[in-house]
């Protein structure tokens, strides 16, 4: 049966971008604040600058039930085993915004106490700059993971791509 | 019964007839069989999934623990708890999930970064921060700052301050479930922030107060835009004082729950709000006036009662006596430096360092080496948002400090928040750290 | 519904004008304080100023100034006449008093009990290990630890500091945890940092480190302030 004979209202497309256009509009952060950035995050949340608008207005409590984790702030050694932890407990495919300079590399507190750059513990898929980022800037930082998240592949985890991020090679996806 | 507020800027409005529940309440959380319960052993009940461990034996007491990734904690709070049934024990903060080693980088940086590190500790108050640190080197220093940096300091203070109680509002509001009014409570800090950003070039962590002076003059118009600030903020209290105050779910929730005396207070080391909403008037600014606080006609709120309810209202009103205080430094800023022309400490202007090489000399060796402070100790304080935030500064005659120590309002404040809880519900506990307003980056450090 | 007015919808209002409130037994704490020295000192204590400039050291050790035997600060008048050994001195015009160690606990309980300090606002310490210039006291022995306790009394509205030498060795002083129990966290955050044991503290336990954590970062000796960047392309060794 070709597509001719199908009755009219239907659209057709693949469904590894139907997938991923229903994840990428409904990517629901895990509340992971720690420090400064926390509060930039909440900012982005509340209504100047509203999430909701890209389907992101519920942040969770429990990271079973998020999707994203936004380490909003400095990591520190104590902390760095719960967050791993938080990570381990999200289900994927899961995603990681990396928030401030702090959790980024450490930042202006390269000492004893930061752990220099949370990628160290979990892998990130955005980093967001900024001490701390706006949520001017955390907003361009979650469009982008959206684009990530468009563009990724379904079939492919994490491990086998070489750049990492759920089971989204960027890269590969845009050279094929 | 009918109670008028003697506030014109908030209008009259009614006290709403609670105190029936109070009793009840108050009647419950002192109820014998909880006191009797305290001394039974304890049993850790470990949730692993699968069969669940019957709770049994009655008496037996659980420790339960929340945080320290927990929405309700405030950041990075981890409270262990003891709990008999839904009843509250005993309440342990466990601290530390975001120990940054502050006070280490303090001594790594020059006096010139030292403010850079000092406002992230306090972060949503960070201008409380840089005054107290600033104070400190420059009484270290003999310095005295010019009466115009003296006026900028205080009305970027109080604007903090404002934000700070700002934000208070809008978390305390999430914690007890009154979650429109975050939205409320972030829609007016943001219009802070923005003028904030506007002055300083951040919307948080500014450096703006710096040993010296401030780091920048006012733009022009400046005082247009903090008067239309003020307009706007006293506007949205109005809405916070409608929505909240005598919202009969909010006056259960809050009253006669966390309450202290003012001697369990001064004795835990608590200053601020929580020791105001005791019956006990001490505000630095009025104790012991620091700036020019002497100056300015402002009040000192305090309640009677020392529960959240009180804690709640006292910084809605501190707000309102921030925005006088702003509003009379608006009308009575001194013209003159923004900054002291102290060479020794301040670099020189930007348009000689294109002209003159010595201007660029020293232009350089202030920024990379900083200034020499002699040898001394110190400690200042300063009343922030949370309460007395005090610096203990060494120097040992080179340009960076000995030992930069802050003590934090929230870090002995948090102490308090265990025999507020005692005997009270799980709820209640959430409802107390909230009100104690404990900023981790300032408890950890 | 008898006692509403207990409870007015508007908080009350400390300030000028009006009476102070009942707090502690004659506490003026609406008051001002006297006018401090310069403008912009917040915490200058409302006490007399010795004639003597305050103490400060040049770059190399720097001028020291002597040892009050008789005090015009009367908190530390009466603290000097009841322990003789302790030393007065005056620092950027806050009162300071050098405390023998085995003093310490024992001046911290007249301050609270004979002379109003209702708060004992924060304990810290300090180390000189690598101090450039250190201010030479006379008549105190200098250590490489200095535990610093700062106390304020509300009805007086004074602030007085009290300093003791500790030495590496013995890294041990006397806990004021049972005059002063919102210490508790202080005083670990000061074991934690320095190493420093406060005896008879309850719960000497760290608090900021994790508990398997070795070694006490604030010492000079121990953490590094500055770890190297590292960058994941980095040719050398890691």
């Amino acid at each position: 049966m070709g597509l001719d004979q199908v009755p009219h209202n239907f659209l057709t497309g693949r469904l590894e971008d139907l997938v991923n256009w229903a994840r990428k509009n409904s990517v629901w952060p895990a509340t992971f604040g720690l420090a400064c950035c926390a509060i930039e995050m909440m900012a982005t949340g509340a209504a100047h600058y509203d999430t909701a608008r890209f389907g992101m207005e519920i942040f969770r409590a429990s990271p079973r039930q998020a999707d994203l984790m936004i380490v909003a702030g400095r990591v520190s050694q104590k902390m760095a085993p719960v967050l791993r932890q938080v990570y381990d407990q999200m289900v994927e495919p899961k995603w990681v915004i990396s928030m401030g300079v702090c959790a980024s590399t450490g930042g202006m507190f390269n000492n004893y106490a930061i752990v220099q750059g949370v990628d160290q513990i979990v892998p990130v898929d955005i980093y967001v700059p900024g001490c701390p980022p706006g949520p001017e800037t955390l907003l361009h930082g979650i469009l982008q993971l959206h684009e990530k998240i468009q563009s990724g592949e379904l079939m492919r985890r994490r491990e086998e791509s070489a750049t990492g991020g759920a089971g989204i090679n960027l890269d590969e996806r845009v050279s094929a | 019964m009918t109670t008028r507020s003697d506030d014109p800027a908030l209008g009259d409005f009614t006290d709403v007839q609670h105190f029936s529940h109070e009793e009840e309440r108050l009647q419950r959380q002192t109820d014998e069989g909880a006191q009797q319960l305290r001394p039974r052993r304890r049993r850790e009940v470990v949730i692993t999934g699968g069969e669940w461990p019957e709770a049994d034996s009655e008496g037996d007491t659980m420790i339960i623990n929340m945080g320290p990734q927990h929405p309700s904690t405030h950041g990075v709070l981890r409270l262990m708890m003891e709990l008999d049934g839904e009843t509250v024990l005993q309440v342990k903060p466990v601290i530390g999930y975001l120990h940054t080693g502050m006070e280490k980088t303090g001594e790594e940086l020059t006096y010139v970064q030292g403010p850079t590190n000092v406002t992230r500790m306090d972060y949503a108050s960070p201008l409380a921060n840089e005054l107290v640190y600033s104070l400190a080197v420059e009484r270290l220093l003999d310095l005295e700052v010019p009466p115009r940096a003296t006026w900028i300091r205080m009305m970027m203070v109080e604007l903090s301050r404002m934000a700070s109680h700002l934000l208070f509002q809008a978390t305390n509001g999430m914690d007890i479930g009154a979650l429109s009014m975050m939205i409320y409570g972030w829609r007016e800090r943001e219009e802070t922030l923005r003028f904030l950003e506007k002055v300083t070039g951040l919307r948080m962590n500014h450096n703006y107060i710096r040993p010296g002076g401030v780091a920048t003059d006012l733009h022009d118009g400046w005082d247009v835009d903090v008067l239309d600030l003020c307009d706007l903020v006293e506007e949205g209290l109005r809405d916070y004082d409608e929505l909240l105050t005598q919202n009969p779910i909010w006056v259960e929730r809050l009253v006669g729950v966390g309450v202290i005396t003012t001697e369990q207070a001064l004795a835990l080391g608590a200053s601020g709000p929580i020791l105001r909403s005791t019956g006990m008037p001490w505000d630095l600014r009025k104790a012991q006036p620091y700036l020019a606080y002497d100056e300015v006609d402002f009040d000192v709120i305090y309640t009677e009662n020392g529960d959240c309810f009180d804690r709640y209202r006292i910084r809605l009103y501190e707000i309102l006596e921030s925005i006088k205080i702003v509003r009379q430094c608006v009308d009575r800023m001194p013209l003159g430096d923004y900054r002291t022309q102290d060479r020794k400490v301040t670099p020189p202007p930007r348009a000689r360092i294109d002209e003159s090489m010595e201007a660029l000399i020293h232009h350089f060796k202030l920024f990379t080496e900083g200034f020499k402070v002699p040898a001394g100790e110190t400690y200042v304080a300063v009343e922030s948002p949370r309460g007395e935030i005090g610096c203990y500064l060494v120097a040992d005659g080179t340009g960076k400090p000995s030992r930069l120590h802050i003590r934090g309002p929230s870090f002995y404040n948090l102490q308090s928040a265990g025999p507020m809880a005692e005997g009270s519900m799980v709820a209640d506990a959430v409802a107390i750290v909230s009100s104690v307003d404990p900023i981790m980056g300032e408890v950890d450090r | 519904m008898t006692d509403d007015s207990a409870r007015e919808s508007v908080p009350k209002r400390g300030g000028d004008g009006e009476a102070a409130p009942e707090v502690a037994a004659g506490a003026d704490t609406t008051g001002r304080a006297t006018e401090p020295e310069a403008p912009g000192d917040p915490a200058a204590a409302p006490v007399a100023h010795d004639v003597d400039a305050p103490a400060r050291a040049g770059g190399d050790g720097g001028t020291v100034e002597a040892a009050h035997p008789h005090p015009s600060d009367e908190v530390a008048a009466a603290v000097v006449e009841r322990f003789p050994e302790v030393l007065f001195f005056v620092s950027h015009m806050q009162p300071v008093l050098h405390v023998p160690r085995e003093q310490w606990h024992d001046v911290a309980a007249f301050l609270r009990d004979e002379q109003q300090f209702t708060q004992c606002v924060d304990v810290t310490a300090v180390d000189h290990l690598v101090d450039a210039a250190r201010l030479v006291l006379p008549g105190v022995d200098p250590e490489r630890f200095e535990v610093v306790a700062n106390f304020l009394s509300h009805p007086r509205n004074r602030r007085i500091r009290m300093v003791c030498q500790v030495p590496v060795d013995a890294p041990t002083v006397g806990s004021l945890v049972d005059l002063y129990p919102g210490l508790d966290f202080a005083e670990r955050e000061t074991f934690d940092m320095f190493g420093i044991t406060f005896d008879g503290h309850p719960d000497l336990t760290r608090i900021l480190m994790p508990d398997d954590w070795l070694g006490h970062p604030l010492r000079k000796d121990d953490a590094p302030a500055r770890v190297p960047v590292t960058f994941k392309e980095d040719p050398r060794p890691q």
